[in-house]
């Protein structure tokens, strides 16, 4: 189990890796894309599985879906793979050989423990006569609406602003 | 120190290379800025997961609303450059050349 999930931490590298060496930009969508499963894998192996889901459905299926569009109407007509130029393919290399020479490290020396996991769900004794089970990733994120309501307010206000932020800027002449 | 923390941090630090380096196009450094944020995403949730900070777990969801916002306003200066130059070439923008 923590095997697994270093090597989706690992593949999450690689596919940063992957976008980050610039190929066209329709492909490092799709680096990103796996890069965010990968790392969504990362998350829900530890037991966050709202965190997980919030990764799915917000990042990869909001933002994701609105870069594809865009890339979509500013691309070009040749799109440039990820084998195609001698920079991305020497920036690839590079990035695989660092990512091989971390996993190397860690599996052979790296003494401590791989994924530090104590449990995955933790109990809460409420009063002395009973106790439950809580999911810890999705009580913490609804205390936004108890203890942080302040910072629920402000993020709240961002977004309606930036709303009339991106109207204003595409507004040309 | 769980050493699931390097991948990660690498993974950042691989995508803000890409970000500061740019080759041809705009689109591939917001989607590096992108990768920064997802990055950044999976750091706070591994903290919070594994040393139980249960309230800390608001950070995460947090930062991706304001990941979304800088996204959004990316996004609408690239349209405006591609706009006007037909592409999103970084070579397009040198009106304040020397």
């Amino acid at each position: 189990m923590p095997y697994i999930v270093f090597l989706f931490s690992a593949l999450f590298v690689i596919g940063f890796v992957g976008f980050s060496s610039k190929p066209s930009p329709i492909y490092g969508g799709l680096g990103l894309i796996v890069s965010g499963g990968m790392g969504c894998g990362v998350v829900v192996g530890l037991g966050g599985l709202f965190l997980g889901l919030m990764v799915f459905l917000i990042y990869l299926g909001g933002m994701l879906v609105v870069f594809g569009y865009t890339t979509a109407m500013a691309t070009e007509e040749y799109p440039e793979i990820w084998g195609s130029d001698v920079i991305i393919w020497g920036s690839l290399m590079m990035g695989v050989v660092m990512e091989a020479m971390v996993v190397v490290w860690m599996a052979w020396c790296g003494g401590d423990l791989v994924v530090s996991l104590s449990g995955l769900e933790v109990w809460t004794v409420f009063d002395n006569s009973k106790s439950e089970f809580l999911r810890e990733d999705s009580l913490g994120v609804a205390s936004i609406y108890d203890y942080g309501c302040w910072l629920m307010v402000v993020a709240g206000w961002t977004l309606f602003i930036s709303i009339f932020i991106v109207i204003e800027i595409t507004r040309g002449r | 120190m769980p050493s699931i923390y390097v991948n990660i941090m690498l993974a950042f630090a691989t995508s803000l290379l890409g970000l500061l380096l740019f080759r041809s196009h705009l689109m591939s450094a917001l989607l590096c800025l992108e990768g920064m944020m997802l990055s950044l995403f999976v750091l706070s949730s591994i903290l919070v997961l594994n040393n139980h900070l249960i309230l800390t777990a608001m950070l995460p969801i947090i930062l991706l609303v304001f990941a979304a916002c800088e996204a959004a306003v990316g996004l609408a200066l690239l349209v405006m450059v591609s706009n006007t130059y037909g592409l999103d070439y970084v070579q397009n923008l040198n009106l304040l050349q020397c």
